[in-house]
């Protein structure tokens, strides 16, 4: 179950064209990082996958059936805004149990649990809670859900560096007690990286790549030396983001790392180095 | 449907305290002028308890929609669950508010000089006319409420200031034509009125309340296509 197929999504604003012809399916089990600029078409995305906007053009689809206002599907997916939606007003505790009503298998004592781990105080109204505890809250209702589809928007807004690593050993433990299809959109894409299988990337509403993470990064390589000398490696590669600090260039070559050619690296005294998913992501969307 | 009767719940349970404080207050006004009313041998009266609901319930329509609605949207409700579900809610709320009000009425006119809305209105009526009369009208204010929040739930700024001062333009070309025709449409309209509340059907609550759903379907019906296609908004 959960396949979702995106088919020539288009979502216009007005005149604005959030997102233009996306197609890609994700498979079950797997989880990705949806990453894109601010504006790129990440939120209108997981609010379309969601049926919480509808499309200008095109369909989604979950395990076949179109998810429009179909009961049966949205039942199986867990959609954590960066937007809060609940009332300001209820206690925790309180949304607890009707996220119970509307999740059967919501596990309220897993979700306690939870709480109690990032010292969540349950009994606080919504209101009350700061902009971390109120991420920790929505992630801590979105992991105990227990659907087939999870769905993070921004997961770790206002969090800091230990409740942010406590969320992401939280999520693989969940995800390998019980193997789910979970999305994460964020941008803080070094940290989450090490959490991804697989990577979307989006740019102006239009898709750039949909590829595991582990083939995106073997698919470039990184070079470092004197400007003049690193020129006369990448001519003729594909290449993008050049940077250069003084006389210090630094280029990711887009070519298999099983490619390179370390015999003319080492006549140019240059170095390779493995590329980080985040300046990957800053070329190809820059 | 399962969901609709979650969401159905959800929307008794958001509106509940608000009802228990509205009876608190009535119950204590109610007690005060009862007792009041025995001392002073019956020169203390008390009245108007179905239009403070019918007021209570249109207000309570017109804050139904924006905070219920986001959570559903929080919990992947289908619009259409949410809808169904919440029509259930009002349709049980104002149920039970008429029974609630028909049963006070009946204790307090056993005790003061005390007559309910519909007895003022229609002269006399059964308790169970009274009951499916208040029924019909709580409904259909309760639903007015919702179609009012939604309309502007819905519009954008440019809308709602037109949708605003639509009223007011009304009534004024309204009076315009009054005075050009004679009250012509005045009198068509008073005359509509008491067709559909029954009046000039030999006082026939069953009638006005026959108008007071049919009036609420429609709201409904427009409230169905104002939250078809509803995006969730702050």
């Amino acid at each position: 179950m959960n396949t979702i197929e995106i088919k020539g999504i288009t979502k216009y604003y007005g005149d604005v064209k959030a997102l233009d012809n996306v197609t890609f399916t994700m498979e079950k089990g797997k989880i990705y990082g949806l990453l894109g600029r601010n504006g790129a078409g990440k939120t209108t995305l997981l609010n379309l996958i969601t049926n919480r906007i509808f499309p200008t053009e095109g369909e989604i689809r979950i395990e076949g059936g179109s998810i429009y206002e179909n009961d049966k599907m949205l039942r199986n997916i867990f959609y954590m805004t960066e937007k809060n939606l609940y009332p300001g007003d209820e206690k925790l505790k309180n949304i607890f149990k009707w996220t119970r009503q509307f999740y059967p298998a919501f596990d309220i004592d897993y979700a306690k649990g939870l709480a109690e781990k990032f010292g969540l105080n349950i009994n606080k109204k919504v209101k009350d809670l700061s902009t971390g505890y109120g991420s920790i809250f929505k992630a801590v209702t979105a992991l105990a859900s227990n659907t087939g589809i999870i769905i993070f928007d921004e997961p770790i807004l206002g969090l800091d560096a230990n409740h942010r690593d406590m969320l992401y050993k939280e999520l693989l433990a969940n995800y390998s007690q019980n193997p789910r299809t979970i999305i994460i959109s964020t941008h803080l894409i070094e940290e989450v990286a090490q959490v991804l299988e697989e990577v979307v990337i989006i740019k102006e509403g239009k898709l750039v790549t949909k590829q595991p993470v582990e083939e995106l990064l073997s698919g470039a390589y990184t070079v470092t030396g004197e400007a003049s000398r690193v020129n006369r490696y990448i001519e003729g590669k594909k290449h993008i983001g050049g940077e250069t600090i003084g006389n210090v260039k630094t280029v990711i070559v887009l070519e298999d790392i099983n490619n390179k050619n370390k015999a003319l690296a080492k006549e140019l005294g240059i170095d390779f180095s493995k590329v980080q998913l985040q300046r990957l992501f800053i070329s190809l969307t820059n | 449907m399962n969901t609709a009767f979650k969401v159905t719940k959800y929307q008794l349970y958001y509106s509940y305290k608000g009802v228990m404080a509205f009876y608190a207050i009535i119950f204590l006004i109610a007690s005060a002028t009862a007792v009041l009313s025995i001392k002073a041998s019956g020169k203390v009266t008390f009245g108007g308890l179905g239009a403070a609901t019918v007021i209570f319930l249109f207000i309570a329509g017109l804050d139904w929609f924006k905070s219920s609605f986001k959570f559903t949207m929080a919990n992947n409700v289908p619009r259409r669950e949410f809808y169904y579900g919440t029509m259930a809610a009002f349709v049980i709320l104002a149920a039970f508010m008429a029974l609630v009000d028909t049963v006070l009425s009946g204790i307090l006119s056993l005790i003061i000089s005390y007559e309910s809305l519909v007895v003022q209105l229609y002269g006399s009526s059964t308790y169970l006319a009274g009951l499916l009369w208040s029924f019909g009208l709580y409904t259909l204010f309760v639903c007015l409420g919702w179609f009012i929040t939604m309309i502007y739930y819905r519009a954008n700024k440019l809308m709602k200031i037109i949708i605003t001062i639509i009223p007011f333009v009304t009534g004024i070309l309204f009076g315009y034509i009054e005075r050009q025709t004679g009250g012509v449409m005045s009198r068509a309209i008073l005359d509509f009125i008491g067709r559909a509340m029954g009046f000039a059907y030999n006082n026939n609550t069953y009638m006005a309340t026959f108008s007071f759903l049919a009036a609420a379907a429609v709201l409904l019906s427009f409230c169905f296509l104002l939250i078809r296609r509803v995006p969730v908004k702050d």
